[in-house]
């Protein structure tokens, strides 16, 4: 995938494919110790022990169901072509805690892409489902979640065009602000 | 053969670097992953890729390519154009693969 936004999508939608309704998603850039860590927590029904340890091999996975499929692979080639690895725990019934770390500035690190609009999408498109976003950038961080959203707006929906657009906005000059403040 | 020989057959799109196409090419050169590009491809190559972030300019300024041809289509980014231009670095762009415009360099006797 040439964008870890398109990542980050993949592997929210396991997430949510896995029932989960509460999602974590943490962005952590630290460009003192050169790191990025993407880290997405779900309490979701957790990965079976005979998908678990193939979990990194695109022919298993993809063969012994469809809800893995190619995103874990692929994310862990990128993960290691920048230095880094992928770790995943997991607890059935108690959700699974994916941790991609990957060199900050590594040649091979791909963008970051459009991140606004994944997390908007992810926003918008599950309301029943709580998610927390996370953006620390050398231990300044941003947080905004869909809870902290709905008992602002009580019964109207995310997907209103003025509030996703607010969303929108309000996403994008807070990630900017974190790079900003060097 | 000039960078300026390859635009109109192959129907290419000029990024950054319109006052530089009359620098010479002499190889071709086709990769994604940009650790092996850096230290594979050869000085004065056109250099096609599907990669289109601020990186590739980097890559193109340390192997010394001699373009860079940006395939399927993909949109640049932004930065990646404004570093093109600083660095001085011919960035071209086409909707067709990689093969396809390898194949057509090559039987242009690149």
């Amino acid at each position: 995938m040439k964008e870890l936004s398109y990542h980050i999508l993949d592997i929210a939608n396991n997430s949510i494919r896995a029932n989960a309704n509460h999602l974590i998603i943490n962005i952590d850039e630290n460009r003192e110790k050169n790191a990025l860590k993407i880290s997405i927590n779900d309490n979701g029904n957790g990965i079976p022990a005979h998908i678990y340890k193939d979990i990194k091999n695109p022919f298993t996975t993809s063969r012994t169901t469809r809800k893995v499929g190619l995103g874990i692979p692929l994310l862990n080639d990128t993960c290691l072509n920048c230095n880094g690895h992928l770790n995943i725990d997991t607890e059935v019934g108690k959700g699974t805690q994916l941790e991609a770390l990957m060199e900050l500035t590594h040649i091979d690190r791909p963008p970051m892409g459009n991140l606004v609009s994944t997390i908007l999408t992810l926003f918008v498109s599950h309301e029943d489902i709580n998610i927390d976003f996370i953006y620390e950038v050398d231990g300044t961080s941003f947080t905004l979640t869909t809870q902290m959203l709905k008992e602002i707006l009580g019964d109207i929906s995310l997907n209103t065009p003025e509030i996703s657009q607010w969303i929108r906005e309000y996403l994008k000059d807070n990630i900017v602000a974190l790079h900003d403040s060097e | 053969m000039k960078i300026n020989d390859i635009i109109e057959p192959l129907n290419l799109t000029v990024i950054t670097g319109e006052t530089l196409l009359e620098r010479e090419i002499n190889d071709g050169y086709v990769g994604d992953l940009l650790s092996v590009v850096m230290g594979k491809a050869p000085e004065n190559c056109a250099w096609i890729t599907v990669q289109s972030h601020i990186n590739i300019i980097a890559v193109a300024t340390l192997a010394d390519v001699g373009c860079i041809i940006v395939s399927e289509g993909f949109s640049i980014d932004d930065d990646a154009v404004e570093k093109a231009k600083i660095e001085e670095v011919v960035l071209l762009s086409s909707r067709e693969s990689s093969y396809s415009i390898a194949k057509k360099l090559g039987q242009m006797g690149l």
